[in-house]
């Protein structure tokens, strides 16, 4: 069996800003264990996907690139993916935002990872933290202009 | 003075630099989906992975 989650954040506040991403990570809590030493890899959405109606039959394209790669430690807690670099391409319009696929390795136990429709406990609903600053442009400036300067 | 204006630069960026959190509840946008699925869609699911076929 194989099985994907896929997951999409609406970053229309950020989307087209002239902003550099320093870091995004994405948090996915992992409350019962699968295989110890199974890996979950995150790769780009290519496709548009409906929530309600999505299904495996149906399932949208994958990038063929991994962002990041989680491998299973056998214990509950936090997968932090790191995914700056495609954030970067959703917010300078070079890719279309679909979010992201965590790709479980086929024929594995398969571990239980919370959605954002998780209500025991909230705090553990997928998390994702962007660090940005506004892009500057810096004049490349030599040691001798410098010194010429002073 | 280009180094000074440089150094004011760099400080001015550090100091708009921001953090923005996200963590949509249940109208968040997330499924599972799996190779053993029916027709059923998981969706509204609590889970992100673990496949229950369907």
């Amino acid at each position: 069996m194989q099985a994907w989650g896929l997951v999409e954040f609406d970053l229309s506040d950020i989307l087209a800003e002239d902003i550099v991403i320093e870091l995004a990570t994405l948090e996915v809590y992992e409350g019962q264990v699968g295989s110890y030493g199974a890996a979950v890899n995150c790769q780009r959405i290519k496709t548009v996907w409906v929530e309600a109606s999505v299904i495996w039959a149906s399932r949208p394209q994958l990038g063929s690139r991994v962002w990041d790669s989680v491998v299973g430690d056998g214990a509950p807690g936090w997968w932090v993916f790191d995914i700056t670099e495609q954030v970067q391409l959703w917010v300078d319009g070079e890719q279309d935002n679909n979010g992201v696929a965590l790709v479980h390795s086929p024929g594995c136990t398969f571990p239980i990872v919370y959605s954002s429709d998780y209500t025991a406990d909230p705090d553990l609903r997928p998390i994702l933290t962007i660090d940005y600053s506004p892009r500057t442009e810096v004049e490349e400036v030599s040691w001798g202009q410098i010194k010429a300067t002073f | 003075m280009r180094l000074i204006v440089l150094c004011v630069l760099l400080v001015f960026t550090l100091a708009l630099a921001e953090t923005q959190v996200y963590q949509p509840g249940p109208e968040g946008k997330d499924a599972e989906i799996d190779s053993a699925q029916g027709g059923s869609p998981h969706g509204a699911y609590p889970y992100l992975l673990m496949p229950v076929g369907g």
